[in-house]
């Protein structure tokens, strides 16, 4: 088959020795980059980005491309460690990867971690060369209204899935859907909600919020139970660092649905890997059979959405290579080292340098190989870092989130703020409110009201035409039955016996 | 009062804020929905939530903390990160940086001021190393220069 004829083609020339090197080069830099606490995927490649000028647009794309799994490993490294969330998607990894790591098993987790990106970037390629033109027709198919309903649906199913009151959940879902009206309201062009406070007005940044309520709280409640001299048991066999075959096994299941769940919604132009891990993660927990291991350190709770959001990222780049139209900050920044590189994307480009496309896929399969081989064994050198005493282990998660944070926005105003939100956060556990719903409603508010206002002048007002489009009515559908479940479990008398104080995230 | 019921009641007043703030801002315009309208409909929603929070709270108290000199110390770090940041506005970030690495570990962890200097100094300097020289990244400078 044509396709098959390419992707061999595309893999002998990546495997040229100047890709190959500039491949690993890009991997082992992105991780390093990546790893940093507050240093997630998209500032590591716009740092990075000039060190391609100069190259060869094909050298320098398959950098690009290395540079981009390396950051996203590397993000998962710092979730799983001192759940610290690299960017958005990697939020939901912090839930069990980090209980994981306190629990002595963080090598398995970085280790699953690893694994399922290489499962899910392996099945994505395919799907990419396999279905390409048909998805591109299929993502065509989706208008404000489908994204609105697929908003909805995603915020639905992460607060039923936050735990017992879902008013709590959909309170805190709101409170980060409120985070992204201050500043400029794209379709007007005014500044909104900025209280004449400059800070306000230029809106308030995703990472610094999620720092803040991820990495500092955890410090805080760690210092508050203290007294301990090491928080993190750390295993001493090898055998343990990694996850074992039974372990695989058990995972298989959730790493292919949350594989194809991904895939599907990265395709869909606006369909970010972050609402992909948001919806992985829920899923994989309805769907097992022990549902309340789910965020205290369970396997599957890393492969979802580890593999979900690799998924989610080769799903993201058929809209990209065939339309033209990027999903996400990262498919953003790749498109814009391909037009340095001289390429335009869009649905010429696959018939105009067929070369280039299928060396870029090839490449990315490579990446994703050379990631499984190079930071597997590295993967007792992070979960040796856990072996410091904690003092300066968290001294040292603060300093580097600091940097981190101003790196981000070149404002001194982001690091105060991530430390607001750090007390913040602390608040919202003790008094048992999920933290994770409002990184959500943060990331997706302006995709959501957007398309919301879109729908609305397209059905003149009315929103009960969202039923007459069968796509968005069914997932408005799904959101609603869903809803309707999360207040019949919420009002059942007894539903309430014998709580704890949640000290960790609970979704 | 129950931590449900004050949580509640902070949630009510935010989702005034929101709706408030938000008719401050178009409600509808020719072409659709103005910023107004998004705004205004969470704030709504948060207030409403609030309320029924308010009204379905059934647990019993649970205690704030456990560990009182515990919670000192958090409160103690978690204040401290704002205030660093602010610092850093005088001092520029590696300055700030050290002297809040000192603080942590000679102060609130009481390690000595040996230990607290011994990894301050270095990280401060490997991190200039590795974001100003390396990476390019410019940090905020102080008074000094640093």
């Amino acid at each position: 088959m044509d396709g098959l004829y390419w992707l061999g083609q595309g893999f002998a020339l990546a495997l040229e020795p100047q890709n190959f090197i500039a491949c690993l080069a890009g991997v082992i830099v992105g991780t390093l980059v990546g790893v940093l606490p507050g240093l997630g995927p998209i500032p590591t490649m716009a740092m990075l980005l000039p060190l391609t000028f100069g190259m060869e647009p094909t050298t320098s794309l398959i950098m690009f491309c290395g540079i981009f799994y390396g950051a996203r490993f590397g993000g998962a490294v710092t979730s799983i460690l001192a759940n610290v969330p690299g960017e958005s998607s990697s939020v939901m990894t912090c839930l069990d990867g980090h209980e994981m790591a306190k629990q002595g098993r963080a090598g398995k987790a970085l280790g699953m971690a690893a694994i399922a990106s290489f499962f899910a970037g392996t099945i994505g390629v395919l799907g990419l060369m396999l279905l390409a033109p048909t998805l591109a027709n299929f993502a065509i198919s989706f208008g404000p209204p489908e994204y609105v309903a697929l908003m909805v649906m995603g915020l639905t199913l992460v607060t039923f899935m936050a735990g017992k009151s879902m008013a709590k959940a959909l309170i805190m879902a709101c409170f980060g859907l409120a985070l992204s009206f201050p500043g400029i309201d794209i379709i007007s062009g005014g500044i909104r909600f900025g209280f004449g406070q400059p800070v306000m007005q230029q809106g308030i940044s995703f990472v610094v919020v999620a720092m803040g309520l991820f990495a500092i709280p955890e410090i805080l409640e760690n210092l508050e139970e203290a007294a301990r001299a090491s928080f993190f048991q750390v295993p001493k066999k090898l055998t343990e660092l990694l996850p074992s075959r039974r372990d695989l096994r058990e995972c298989f299941p959730d790493l292919t649905r949350s594989t194809l769940l991904g895939f599907f919604i990265g395709v869909i132009p606006g369909g970010n890997p972050t609402i992909a891990t948001f919806l992985a993660y829920p899923i994989a927990k309805a769907s097992a059979k022990d549902p309340d291991s789910f965020g205290k350190g369970t396997l599957r709770g890393v492969a979802a959405p580890e593999s979900a959001d690799n998924a989610a990222c080769s799903g993201g780049l058929v809209p990209l290579l065939t339309l033209g139209v990027p999903t996400s900050g990262s498919t953003a920044l790749m498109m814009a080292a391909m037009l340095i590189a001289g390429l335009q994307p869009g649905p010429l480009l696959i018939s105009e340098h067929p070369d280039l496309f299928w060396a870029v896929i090839a490449s990315m399969y490579i990446g994703n190989a050379l990631l499984l081989v190079l930071n597997l064994p590295l993967v007792p050198l992070f979960a040796s870092l856990l072996r410091l005493p904690y003092h300066i282990f968290y001294a040292g998660i603060l300093a580097i989130c600091s940097i981190g944070v101003y790196s981000i926005g070149n404002s001194i105003a982001d690091v105060s703020m991530m430390g607001v939100f750090g007390i913040l956060g602390y608040l919202f556990r003790k008094f048992d409110f999920p933290i994770a719903p409002i990184i959500l409603g943060q990331v997706l508010g302006p995709i959501l009201e957007n398309s919301l206002r879109q729908s609305m002048v397209i059905f003149y007002g009315d929103p009960l035409l969202f039923f007459t489009r069968p796509i968005a009515g069914t997932m408005l559908g799904i959101a609603l039955a869903v809803l309707a479940l999360g207040v019949v479990r919420w009002l059942r008398p007894g539903g309430f016996g014998g709580q704890e104080i949640q000290t960790s995230v609970d979704v | 009062m129950k931590l449900d019921r004050i949580a509640s009641i902070v949630f009510f007043v935010f989702g005034s804020v929101v709706a408030y703030e938000a008719t401050t801002e178009q409600y509808m315009t020719s072409t659709g929905p103005g910023a107004g309208f998004f705004p205004l409909w969470i704030g709504i929603i948060i207030m409403v939530l609030s309320i029924t929070l308010f009204l379905t709270t059934r647990r019993s108290d649970t205690p704030f903390t456990k560990n009182r000199s515990g919670l000192l110390k958090a409160a103690v770090v978690a204040i401290s990160f704002p205030v660093y940041g602010h610092v850093m506005s005088y001092l520029g970030l590696i300055v700030s940086l050290v002297l809040y690495l000192i603080f942590l570990i000679g102060v609130v962890e009481r390690k000595g001021w040996r230990q607290a200097v011994f990894v301050a100094v270095p990280f401060g300097l490997g991190s200039y190393l590795l974001f100003e020289a390396w990476l390019g990244v410019q940090l905020p400078k102080g008074m000094i220069g640093l």
